[in-house]
């Protein structure tokens, strides 16, 4: 099996660590990669998977829109804007 | 009451950074259920404390004494401090330091207004000196919110009634089973989840952005890089790793799993016991474990309380619904 | 050269018809200004929480009722996470484990027959923002983002070109007509990418496959397949290009396909379930409350029409192929105008007009009491047929008022027939020879003096009125 290291997973993230950052996370990796094989050793065929803390179903709202806050106030936060929309560098398809 | 709140938690018009620099100047534009709860109670609302990272930050070292949310209360600055305490440091600190800092169980306590984190985990407490204004401002706080879609029913909690009888148990009075596990359990289901929900900062439509980016790509490396704190960068690693195709099944789907049968067990023995009582300044030098204890009550949904017992710094833990039983227990001491 | 057979997947984008977002109560409205419906969390800023959309989650009951699929008990959203400008939270909530339904089955009708198309699933998720390109950088507009959709995901199971339209033209009724959306490819709210392989006829295994995406048309579909086919072929038989299994752009204007090196390709998305969104339980009861008030299907529509409003099954046809022609019938049917009348006036008067390129009937906006007045005042005899072709153009165009139009451009058909025989007798006077022809059995003549009339009225006379009068007069003379 492929040893995991930060630099694997650094793009997915869009992440750049700093050498540092980088050993103490591969530091990390590589001890939870033991305690994941003591969990891979548990059997738990057949267990339903606990995704949601509380046990409720069917939490919906009805379809009614509404505005909540203006577009300035949603803009205000913009590093950059321009006419309305957020502005980033171009996309290339 | 005057209080002050962690900036992980939302005020409207006001800038809150949740303590990341990815957040540099970010004015608010909602406010937290609690704090509008606590203001609509009369109490007064003095300001911000700057917490370690959205509250999560020593997720993978070591966890110190104190921060400034602590002195805030030790410097007497105000009476409480709302708080978002994932994995238990928050309890941890204040039992350390002779505080006390309570957490109604998940859904209990909106979490709407509050930065997410690890979602299944994020739970809004309240850091105080003394329990009886804690366990005031967490019924302040509860009931159903429409705007958090999983909360329990109820509209109003009562946490007054006192109980002369407690049953409560020390950690190693029973079995603690999975005990070994839950680190793995706890770093892979809060590691994935707080990789996903920090996707959000990214540079694009608020916060941070690195200046002078060249292209797209640029802008999201370096935006996030120097804006995301190492704590939130480490568990990005991890959480892509449970998460990536090869792993998954493995590593997520089965912590998944692993976290039913934790939470099974240690309802059940919640159920036959009142509290379970958790040393908070356990020094058995084994970090994963020491802050899986932490983890424990977050991670099943159960509400907890840190206080002084005989001398000792202590974190209590128990089943929704216990919570009257529990809080007995601190307010007599 | 080798005999080759296309083998072809759609997943076809629909965006469903809410008020509000799949997540957040924003309005999910088209065109409005950029990002006027968009709130803090759509646009991806932190403390708020998704909560379903309970109609969404009922029109993808509809959807997967229409398709004939089987849908599941217990419904959950996953999250599946990638950076794009338009995507506001780096993650998009969608169904990987647990979709609205699987199994469905579409039949379509082709030159070669009837086949069925099998789909493997629907999932519901929420549509992704806009991006705008302008003077060296890109705007983001998060209006659809979060705006609710369903995947309708196929089998490969397409040979050609017309087989893909012909399911797209069938979904398109279906989900139309049980109100699922209003499946207007122009403004996106329907979209298809097709997935293409190429294999030599008469083998079984799949070739290299490729997915294009971005085709805004019916016609650009058809031109990308053909382009895509083409270039898969051309790479087996000379080699000149290797085949790689990629997402690609159709280029409508280039009329190529490109490849998107950067953005869809060798992404590991890292779908997880989300703990924020409780599971939905789609119960029996439900399912059988939606069922019970789907609107009419275009199928049950062209029953009524043939059936009891007896209509021809080739004006039934061409009415019940567009959900928005059906719903102008209904709505003039309303006006108690007769059957036969609003037949001729879709088919005939509605179908002529000039509604642009690039779009179909499904889009024409034209208000229905306006429509039924001017029908009214033809019937009437207010106002003759050539002239009210010419208002229906302007309804529809400036949305003017008939009656309104009618007075204030003095249009009023002529019916003082005193007026009529004064133009008559002076026609007849001015052309004695034309009497005589007509007198000696040219017919024609008929024609010629009928028209004349009409031009001395200005075009308002009722030719029948005319005709009548013209031929007692002629007769008399």
């Amino acid at each position: 099996m492929a040893k995991n290291t930060a630099e694997m997973y650094e793009p997915m993230a869009k992440l750049s660590l700093d050498s540092e950052t980088r050993a103490w996370a591969d530091d990390i990796i590589a001890r939870l990669e033991g305690e994941f094989e003591k969990m891979e050793k548990v059997d738990t065929d057949g267990v339903e998977p606990l995704v949601t803390v509380l046990d409720l179903k069917n939490v919906l709202r009805e379809d009614v829109s509404s505005q909540l806050v203006s577009r300035d106030t949603l803009l205000e936060n913009a590093p950059e804007e321009y006419d309305g929309y957020f502005q980033v560098p171009k996309t290339i398809d | 009451m005057k209080f002050m709140m962690q900036s992980c938690l939302m005020v409207k018009d006001t800038v809150c950074d949740g303590g990341s620099k990815i957040l540099e100047g970010f004015k608010s534009p909602l406010s937290a259920t609690a704090y509008e709860k606590c203001v609509a109670a009369g109490m007064e609302f003095l300001g911000l404390v700057t917490p370690f990272e959205f509250g999560i930050d020593s997720l993978f070292c070591d966890c110190p004494d104190k921060d400034g949310t602590i002195d805030a209360i030790l410097e007497g600055k105000c009476d409480f401090v709302l708080c978002n305490d994932v994995y238990g440091k928050m309890s941890r600190m204040a039992a350390v330091n002779g505080l006390v800092y309570l957490a109604g169980a998940y859904g209990t306590v909106s979490r709407f207004g509050i930065m997410q984190t690890v979602s299944s985990m994020d739970r809004v407490g309240v850091l105080c000196k003394k329990a009886e204004d804690g366990i005031k401002v967490l019924e302040t706080i509860s009931g159903k919110d429409e705007k958090d879609g999983s909360m329990l029913d109820t509209e109003k909690y009562d946490y007054s009634a006192k109980c002369d009888k407690v049953k409560a148990v020390k950690a190693d009075e029973v079995e603690m089973k999975y005990f070994d596990l839950l680190p793995a359990v706890f770093y892979t289901l809060a590691s994935a989840e707080l990789c996903n929900n920090t996707n959000r900062y990214d540079g694009v439509k608020f916060g941070y952005r690195a200046p002078d980016v060249t292209d797209l790509n640029d802008l999201y490396l370096r935006s996030r890089t120097e804006g995301l704190g190492k704590d939130v960068q480490i568990a990005s690693m991890v959480g892509c790793m449970v998460l990536a195709k090869e792993n998954y099944e493995k590593w997520y789907f089965k912590a998944m799993q692993l976290r039913r049968m934790i939470r099974d067990y240690y309802w059940a023995l919640l159920t036959d016991a009142d509290v379970l009582v958790l040393d908070a300044k356990c020094d058995c030098g084994d970090k994963f474990r020491q802050l899986a204890l932490y983890a424990l009550a977050p991670l099943c949904g159960f509400a907890s309380a840190a206080a002084t017992l005989d001398g000792k710094p202590v974190e209590l833990v128990c089943k929704p619904g216990k919570e009257n039983i529990m809080f007995s227990m601190i307010t007599e001491g | 050269m080798k005999e080759y057979e296309i083998v072809m997947g759609l997943e076809v984008h629909v965006e469903l018809a809410t008020n509000s977002k799949l997540f957040c109560s924003c309005s999910a409205k088209f065109g409005a200004d950029a990002n006027e419906h968009v709130c803090p969390a759509c646009a991806g800023m932190p403390g708020m929480l998704p909560i379903a959309n309970k109609r969404a989650v009922e029109l993808g009951i509809a959807a997967s009722i229409v398709t004939n699929s089987e849908i599941t008990p217990v419904i959950s959203f996953d999250k599946k996470n990638y950076f794009y400008p338009d995507l506001s939270c780096g993650y998009q909530i969608t169904q990987l484990y647990a979709p609205i339904c699987r199994n469905g089955r579409v039949e379509i009708e082709t030159s070669k027959g009837k086949k069925d198309i099998t789909l493997k699933q629907i999932h519901i998720e929420e549509d992704a923002g806009k991006l705008v390109h302008s003077h060296g950088v890109s705007l983001v507009d998060y209006n659809r983002c979060s705006v609710p959709l369903v995947e309708i995901v196929s089998n490969p199971d397409f040979r050609s070109a017309e087989e893909v339209l012909a399911y797209l033209e069938k979904l398109r009724a279906l989900l139309s007509f049980a109100g699922v959306s209003d499946c207007k490819m122009q403004e996106g709210s329907m979209r298809c990418d097709v997935n293409l392989s190429v294999r030599e006829k008469g083998t079984t295994a799949f070739g290299v496959r490729t997915e294009m995406k971005n085709m805004n048309s019916f016609s650009a579909i058809e031109r990308a397949i053909e382009y895509e086919a083409q270039r898969h072929i051309d790479a087996l038989e000379t080699g000149c290009e290797e085949l790689v299994q990629e997402t690609r752009r159709w280029d409508d204007n280039a009329g190529k396909s490109f490849s998107m090196r950067n953005k869809e390709n060798a992404t590991d998305y890292r779908y997880f379930p989300d703990c924020d969104i409780m599971p939905i339980v789609v119960t029996d009861e439900w399912i059988e409350k939606v069922r019970a008030t789907l609107p009419e299907s275009a199928h049950d529509k062209y029953a009524r029409m043939t059936g009891e409003l007896s209509i021809s099954e080739v004006d039934a046809k061409i009415i019940t192929k567009s959900k928005r022609l059906c719903d102008i019938f209904d709505a003039l049917m309303a006006h108690g105008l007769p059957v036969k009348d609003v037949v001729t006036w879709i088919v005939t008067e509605l179908l002529s007009l000039d509604i642009g390129e690039n779009k179909s009937y499904d889009d024409i906006e034209i208000d229905c009491d306006k429509l039924a007045s001017l029908i009214s005042m033809t019937n009437k005899k207010v106002i003759n047929r050539t002239v009210a072709k010419k208002i229906l153009a302007l309804v529809y165009t400036d949305n003017v008022d008939p009656e309104t139009y009618v007075k204030e451009n003095n249009l009023g058909m002529v019916s003082d027939t005193g007026a009529i025989e004064a133009i008559i007798a002076q026609l007849i006077a001015e052309n004695p020879n034309s009497v005589k022809e007509y007198k000696e059995g040219n017919a024609k003549v008929f024609t010629f003096f009928v028209g004349k009339t009409m031009k001395q009225t200005a075009g308002k006379a009722d030719p029948t009125v005319v005709r009548e009068i013209l031929a007692r007069m002629l007769d008399e003379a």
